[in-house]
Order: structure tokens, then sequence, then C-alpha cells
């Protein structure tokens, strides 16, 4: 069960597919407030519109790419503390750091299972 | 152009004569011959691993030619200087010219043909800056003569002096790429090692097939690329349907598992209530009392059991729609990598058309064909990428 169901969850992926099964995951742990976004572009504009408790995004995307969304989101005032969690296919070691570096709370490799989000999540916000 | 010579360093180290195109291109031509034939020695060399007394001979006649005060120009540093100044004198925009030597001084005026090439030369200049050290090196000691990457290096300038002659500023210009390759800085290493490894792969895929590929079948293989693209793009597709299709029927099954989960709940709620009822009766009605302990013992081992075994049945379907869910992002990886796999295709793709660019270029004439012995750069008459020539090319790369 989620540490709140009523935070709500912004999912950034440009596969759509990905975003479905994110999306039905959290779905089964309980969080009910779920946006989607298809790139960092995107996640942005929603975070200007909407109230986003956490993040959860891909790396490689097209015009906005997950790390320069998680850098903007680490420059930006009133968004600087929002948790992002990066569930991405990138499992090279410097990619890795680069994320660290620009303060990723959480990281997952692709393929990834439900018990691995939960946990991450749960560390999150722990 | 870094670190001209200067026109006062060059002035005082000799003379300054008039210098016609023809000197210079004759020039060019006597430096493209000895490296041909310092090239050749090399071979020699290479193939027989020693260094006889007739070699070494050949060898110091070579270097005493081209360190020859009574050459035009003195030795190949000389016309790397010569190169320098001349570049110096057209980014100043003064298009005059002059040349070391031991006569008067004379200034050409403008002169369009020489500027043309002179921008020529300039790609020249700081290919000979390194080459010129190699070169001389290369007189010095027997080590460098066995590199295989020096012996190409000097093929390869002198098939570049000879496309100089020819005007042929393609083939220049694919001989300084060539040059570039062989010359190695660090970075130029990882583009030839990175270059070598597709090339080592072409290589074995011939060797697998032990034959030749003609032209025409390397072409065939080229035009099969796109479609091969868009064979595995079409899979991505189809991969893509097919987890939102599993996505679609899980769901479904998810909703229907909730909404029987929710009406067994429900039902188990209704049969508690009744056995509470019957308990309560029971109390009432002590005649009949037994008739619905065995009524109630019934309900609770038949109908009640079972709804809470349905309700741990689906609890376990909930683990199984979760990691359902989760392996259909497998999906997105296959994906992924197939698009790396495309990428690396078309990648094939440009060097297989490279390598088709390079054989099937227009045959030259008899007689360049005749002068240009190194066969690394001209035209292949038999139109065919031989084993040979792959071979080359690796060993040309390193391997």
């Amino acid at each position: 069960m989620p540490l709140d169901p009523k935070m709500s969850v912004l999912v950034v992926d440009d596969f759509a597919t990905m975003r479905r099964i994110i999306t039905n995951v959290l779905k089964q742990l309980g969080y009910e407030t779920i946006y989607e976004a298809e790139d960092g572009t995107k996640a942005l504009q929603i975070l200007e519109t909407e109230k986003v408790d956490f993040v959860i995004t891909d790396w490689n995307m097209p015009q906005m790419s997950g790390l320069d969304l998680l850098k903007a989101i680490r420059a930006s005032e009133d968004k600087k503390n929002i948790p992002v969690l990066m569930v991405t296919a990138e499992a090279m070691q410097e990619n890795i750091i680069k994320a660290a570096q620009a303060g990723v709370n959480n990281y997952i490799i692709k393929p990834f299972d439900a018990k691995t989000l939960a946990d991450k999540i749960a560390k999150i916000f722990s | 152009m870094e670190n001209p010579v200067s026109e006062e360093s060059l002035n005082a180290s000799s003379g300054l004569r008039e210098i016609s195109r023809e000197e210079i291109l004759r020039a060019l031509q006597e430096i493209g011959e000895l490296l041909e034939s310092y090239s050749v020695l090399m071979e020699n060399l290479s193939e027989t691993g020693d260094v006889d007394q007739g070699s070494e001979n050949t060898l110091v006649k070579h270097k005493e030619k081209i360190s020859g005060q009574e050459n035009v120009l003195k030795d190949l540093e000389l016309l790397e200087k010569f190169l320098a100044f001349i570049l110096h004198r057209i980014k100043s925009h003064r298009l005059t010219f002059r040349l070391p030597y031991k006569g008067k001084q004379v200034e050409i005026e403008e002169n369009t043909e020489l500027s043309e090439l002179s921008d020529h030369l300039s790609q020249f200049q700081p290919v000979l800056e390194k080459t010129v050290s190699e070169v001389l090196a290369l007189t010095e000691g027997r080590e460098a003569f066995q590199s295989p990457r020096i012996r190409m290096l000097l093929v390869s300038l002198a098939s570049m002096y000879k496309a100089v002659i020819r005007q042929d500023w393609s083939d220049v210009e694919l001989c300084l790429n060539h040059i570039n390759m062989i010359t190695t800085s660090k970075e130029s290493k990882e583009l030839v090692d990175h270059i070598g490894d597709i090339v080592r792969k072409i290589h074995d895929s011939f060797k697998e097939l032990s034959m030749d590929y003609p032209i025409d079948d390397l072409t065939h293989t080229t035009d099969e690329i796109p479609d091969a693209v868009q064979n595995l793009y079409r899979v991505i597709r189809e991969l893509e349907e097919s987890a939102n299709t599993n996505l679609d029927m899980l769901e479904r099954l998810n909703n229907q598992a909730e909404f029987d989960v929710g009406q067994a709940k429900e039902a188990i709620e209704v049969l508690s209530i009744c056995s509470d009822e019957l308990k309560t009766l029971m109390k009432a009605n002590p005649d009949i009392a037994k008739e619905l302990a065995e009524v109630r013992v019934s309900l609770a081992e038949g109908a009640l059991v079972s709804l809470k075994d349905f309700q741990g049945v689906m609890e376990e379907f909930q683990g199984t729609y979760l990691s359902l869910l989760s392996n259909q992002s497998y999906q997105d990886l296959t994906g992924q990598t197939m698009k790396k796999v495309i990428a690396f295709m078309e990648s094939l793709q440009y060097q297989l058309i490279q390598i088709i660019s390079k054989e099937a270029k227009p045959e030259a004439s008899v007689e360049e064909k005749k002068r240009d012995t190194s066969g690394e750069f001209g035209p292949d008459a038999k139109n065919r990428l031989s084993q040979g020539r792959v071979d080359d090319l690796l060993a040309d790369l390193g391997f």
C-alpha cells in the first residue's frame, strides 16, 4: 500500500506502453492521482499546473531528457524538493553517477518489477 | 596557418627565385616517387623480415637523395616550410611567391593558378608537418621500417602526391583522410580502432562465406539494408501492439477480478449475517436447534470457506497481475535494443557505400594505372572487393 494514497505521481516516459505499465502498477499499489507526460518539456508544463508529490521519469526522451528534467526540477525554487525516481534502461555507471550528481532520489533499471518500484518509493519517503 | 615560417627566416636561409607551377608539380612528383620507392622497400623489408646489405644501400641512397643539397627542394622539411610560407602569404592577401634558392630574389605577382594550387596545398601542410618527421625518422632506425603504419603512410603520401600531379582533388582528399587516420594521435587511433572494428566484421563475414563479394552483390546487400531496417521498425511496432493488447487483456481481467473480489466480500458479509441470525434462531428455537446447527455448519464449511478461498486466489491473482504488468516492460527494452541494431545497420550501410563508392570510381587512364602501382586509392579494374584488399585494409588499420 502507498504511504499516502492521496499522493499524486507524475510518470514521464516517451513510450506510451511504458507509461501505461507504470501507471497500472502505481494504481495497483494504491495511488489514485497519476499524471502522464511524454517528455521533460511536457512534464514541466504539468508541474506548473498540477500539484505533484513525486516524479517517475525515463532518461532517454525527445525534446527534454529525464536528466535535463531532473536538473530543471532541482533548479526550480518551488519544485526543487520534489522527489524524482528514474526508471531507465541506462545502466552505465557514469550515467548513474550523473543522475546522482544531478540530485536523483533513486534509480531503477528496466526491466523492473512492481516490488522494486514499491520498495524504492517507500525508501524515498522513509 | 599556425606557426608560418617567417619571410625573414626564409630569406635569410637562402636566396629567392621565381618558381613556376610546373616546377612545384615536378618537385611534388619527385617526392612522390621517392616515397613510393620507400614504400616498395618497406614492403620488401617486411616480407624478408630482415635488412640485407642491398636494402641498406638502397636506403642510404634514398636518404641521400631526399636530403641532397643539389635538389630544387632541399628535403621534405624544406617543402613543409615552403608550403607554410606560401600559405602565410595568401593569408596576408599578398599573392606573391618566393622560393628559397641560391639565386636572386624574384617575386611573382598575383597568380590565380598558383593561388588555386596553394589553396589545395594548404590541406597538406599540417599533414606534412607530421609526416616529415616520421619519414625522416624512418631513415634513422630499422624498427620504424617495420611498422605497417609507417609503410602505409608512405604509400598514402605517394598516392597523394600523384593525385596532386593529376590535380585529382577528390583523390587528394581521400588520401589526406587516409593519412590523417594513419597518423596516430589518441583521437585518430580511437577512430581507426572504431573503423577497424567495422572493417573486421565485414572481413570476418567475407571469410565465413569463403568468397569474394562482387561489388554488385555488395550493392545489393547495401540496398537491402533499408528494407531490413523497415522490417525491424515493423517488429518494434508489432511488439508494442502486442504489449498493448496484453495490457488491454490484463486490465480487463484485473477489473473483472476486482469486481469479483468485491462481490465475494459482499457475499461473505451476507453469509456472516445469515450465520449470526441462525445462531440467534437456534437459541430462540431449541426444538429445531439441531437442524439449524447443521445448516449453519454447512453454510460455514461450504459457501463461506469457498468464498474465503476465492478471496485468497484473487489476492494471488493480484501478485501475478503485477508481475505480468512488469514483464511487458521488456518490450520497451527490446525496442531500444533493436533501435541500436538499426543504428548499427545504418552505420554499416554508410560504410559499405563508402567502400562501393571507392571501388566503383571511374577507371583511371592506362597511364595513370601504370604509374599508380600502389593500388590503394586508384580504381580497381575488377570492380570487386577482394580478400587481399580486405586484408590490406585491415593491415592498414593496424590489425
